[in-house]
C-alpha cells in the first residue's frame, strides 16, 4: 500500500504538539512575511524541525512547492527592470531584479518551511482542535468533508487498482475511458456512502454534536526559543 | 425485550413478510439466512432505522414511535453495528468516532468514556490514530467500541466477523460474551456458523422474508436446505436396521449396534467402521465423506440428535420395508 500523508503525520517526531503549535505557526507566519531576519531564522528553524520531525517525507514533500519556487525566481530575475549586471541575449539580470528575487525566494521559502512543519505533524481533528473557537458549524463542516475525503481517496485508490489489474490504462483512448468510468462509480460510490453516513450518525443519536478532542500542548520550551528568536530578529 | 409483530417491509417487492421477532436481553440471538432474505432489512427496524408498512416494532414491551424524540430514546437503549465498517464511522479520529454518540446523548466524561469503550475492545491507547489508517478487524472492533460507548440495552451486530481472520474472529467472540456477561440483548446476523455455535443462545433462521425456524439448537439440516453457509461438503445417511438398504456411493459403511451389523452382513455390505461408530461416521463426514450410517431403529433419535450438533449434512433414508432379519448365530465370522 501507498504511504500517505496522514500516516506521515501521526509518525512524525513532535518537538511541540498540541494547539500551541498551531498558534506558534499562524502567528509566526506576519513576522516572517515583512522581516528579512525572521524569515532567515525561521527558514533555519523550521526546516531543522522539519527534517527531524519526518525526515525524508520533508525532501518529498517540499519538491514539488520548490519547483514551482524556482520557476517564479527565474522568472522574476529576468523580467525585473534595472541596472544591468548581466545580459543573456534579449534577457537581462538587474540588481534590481536579484533583490527582488533573493527576498522572494527567502520570503516563501520561510513561510513554506513554517507551513510545512506545521502538515508534517499535524493531523486537521488538531487543527481544528486549536480552532475551537470557530463557529460549530463550520469545524463539523471541515471534520466531515475531511472524513468524507478519506473514503473517496480510499475507494478511488480500489478503483484505480481494479481498472488497473485489467489492463484498464493501456493506450490513451483506454485510459480516458477507464478514467471517465472510475470518476462516475466514484460518483456513484459517494452518493452512496453520504446515505450510509447519514443513516451512521441517525444510528447514534446524532443531535447537532461533533466532538473535538483536545491534544495535550507539548514542547513549550521549543516555543519559547523560536518565538524570542523570531521577535529578537524582527527587533534588531 | 425486543420484538416484532407481524412486520411487512418492502419498496417494490415485500422483503419482509409478517416477521414476528423476539429477542430477550442478557441473551445472544443469532439471525441467519442466506443472501437478499431480509435479514438486514429486519435489524434495521429494530432500532427505528426503517420504518415498517404494516406491523409494530416493540422494545421492552413499548411500541416504536417515529417521532424525533422517540427514536433517540430507542436508538439510545438499541445500537447498530453495521456489517462494514467503514459505512459506519463518521468521525476521522479514533477518539472522536468513540465519542461522537455519548457526545450527542449528552454524556459528561467523554474522555473516561472512551477509553473504557476502546479498553473492552482491545484498543487501549488508539484515541489518537486516524480511522483511516486502521486494519480491518481493527476497524471492525472501532465500530463495536462506538457503540458501546453509549451504553445500550441491546446491541444489534450485523455479520460481525466477515471479514475477519481468527485473530479477529476470537476478539469479537470476546466482545460479544463480554456484552451478555454485561446484562445487554445482542442480536447478530451472521453466515458464520463458527461464530453463531459460540456465541449463540438462540438461533433464527430466515427465508424468503419470514422467520422459518427458531430453537436453541441450531438445525443445521434446515441450515443446509435453506442455503446458509455450513462449511460442510460431506453428507451422513442415516439407514435404520429394518428399512430397505438404499444404493449409495458411499465412502465409508458405517454399522452401529448388533441388529444394524446383523443387517449389513445379510445384505452382504461390506463394513468400515464397527467401533466408536457415531464418532467416527461424524468425524469422516466433517472431513468432506459421505458415510452411510445403518443402525437399530431404536437409536435413530440418538443418532439424529447428536449428529445435528455437527455441521455436517444429515439425511435419514428410510425405506419402510422390513427385511427378514437373521439371528446373529447363523452370519458366522
Amino acid at each position: 500500500m501507498h504511504e500517505t500523508l496522514e500516516s506521515v503525520q501521526l509518525k512524525s517526531k513532535k518537538v511541540i504538539d498540541g494547539a500551541i503549535k498551531v498558534y506558534l505557526i499562524f502567528l509566526s507566519l506576519p513576522l516572517i512575511l515583512i522581516d528579512r531576519e525572521a524569515q532567515i531564522l525561521s527558514l533555519l528553524m523550521f526546516t531543522s524541525l522539519s527534517v527531524h520531525a519526518a525526515g525524508k517525507h520533508y525532501f518529498r514533500l517540499i519538491k514539488i512547492p520548490i519547483f514551482f519556487l524556482a520557476a517564479s525566481t527565474v522568472v522574476i530575475l529576468l523580467i525585473t527592470d534595472g541596472k544591468e549586471i548581466l545580459s543573456l541575449g534579449l534577457l537581462r539580470v538587474t540588481d534590481k531584479s536579484v533583490e527582488v528575487a533573493l527576498t522572494t525566494l527567502i520570503r516563501s521559502f520561510a513561510t513554506l518551511s513554517a507551513l510545512i512543519y506545521l502538515v508534517l505533524t499535524t493531523t486537521l481533528p488538531e487543527i481544528v482542535s486549536a480552532f475551537r473557537f470557530l463557529p460549530f458549524f463550520i469545524r463539523e463542516l471541515l471534520l466531515m468533508t475531511y472524513r468524507v475525503i478519506q473514503h473517496l481517496i480510499d475507494d478511488a485508490f480500489r478503483l484505480h487498482m481494479a481498472a488497473e489489474a485489467r489492463s484498464g490504462y493501456f493506450g490513451f483512448k483506454r485510459w480516458i475511458n477507464t478514467t471517465a468510468l472510475l470518476a462516475y462509480s466514484l460518483f456513484l460510490k459517494s452518493l452512496r456512502r453520504a446515505e450510509m453516513f447519514d443513516m451512521a450518525m441517525e444510528s447514534r443519536c446524532y443531535s447537532g454534536i461533533y466532538p473535538v478532542q483536545n491534544v495535550k500542548n507539548k514542547g513549550m520550551f521549543v516555543v519559547a526559543v523560536i518565538v524570542t528568536l523570531l521577535v529578537a530578529g524582527y527587533l534588531l | 425485550m425486543i420484538e416484532t409483530r407481524d412486520l411487512w417491509f418492502g419498496y417494490d417487492k415485500m422483503v419482509l413478510k409478517g416477521v414476528n421477532f423476539r429477542a430477550e436481553k442478557g441473551e445472544t440471538t443469532i439471525l441467519m439466512g442466506r443472501n437478499g432474505v431480509g435479514k438486514t432489512t429486519l435489524l434495521m427496524h429494530l432500532n427505528g432505522l426503517l420504518k415498517p408498512l404494516r406491523g409494530k416494532v416493540l422494545i421492552d414491551g413499548v411500541e416504536v414511535k417515529y417521532d424525533k424524540k422517540s427514536l433517540k430514546e430507542i436508538r439510545k437503549k438499541v445500537a447498530f453495528v453495521f456489517q462494514n465498517p467503514d459505512d459506519q464511522i463518521i468521525a476521522p479520529t479514533v477518539w472522536q468516532e468513540v465519542a461522537f454518540g455519548p457526545a450527542n446523548l449528552g454524556a459528561e466524561r467523554l474522555d473516561d468514556i472512551v477509553k473504557e469503550a476502546l479498553e473492552s475492545v482491545g484498543l487501549k491507547g488508539y484515541e489518537k490514530r486516524l480511522c483511516s489508517q486502521l486494519s480491518g478487524g481493527e476497524k471492525k472492533r472501532l465500530s463495536i467500541a462506538s457503540v458501546i460507548a453509549m451504553d445500550p440495552d441491546y446491541v444489534i451486530m450485523d455479520e460481525p466477523a466477515a471479514g475477519v481472520d481468527a485473530i479477529g474472529f476470537k476478539s469479537i467472540v470476546e466482545i460479544v460474551r463480554m456484552l451478555k456477561k454485561r446484562g445487554k440483548g445482542l442480536i447478530i446476523s451472521t453466515h458464520d456458523f463458527d461464530l453463531a455455535r459460540k456465541v449463540g443462545d438462540k438461533f433464527i433462521f430466515m427465508d424468503d422474508g419470514k422467520i422459518v425456524f427458531e430453537g436453541d439448537e441450531p438445525d443445521i439440516a434446515l441450515a443446509l436446505k435453506l442455503g446458509i453457509r455450513t462449511f460442510s461438503t460431506g453428507k451422513l445417511i442415516v439407514v435404520p436396521h429394518n428399512s430397505e438398504i438404499p444404493k449409495i456411493d458411499a465412502d465409508f459403511v458405517a454399522a452401529m449396534g448388533i441388529k444394524a451389523k446383523e443387517k449389513a452382513a445379510m445384505d452382504g455390505i461390506e463394513v468400515d467402521i464397527t467401533s466408536a461408530v457415531l464418532e467416527r461416521s461424524i468425524l469422516r463426514a466433517l472431513e468432506g465423506h459421505t458415510v452411510m450410517l445403518i443402525c437399530s431403529r431404536e437409536m435413530l433419535e440418538v443418532v439424529k440428535r447428536e449428529a445435528s450438533k455437527f455441521p455436517v449434512n444429515l439425511e435419514i433414508k428410510e425405506i419402510p420395508k422390513v427385511s427378514k432379519v437373521l439371528p446373529i448365530e447363523a452370519l458366522g465370522e
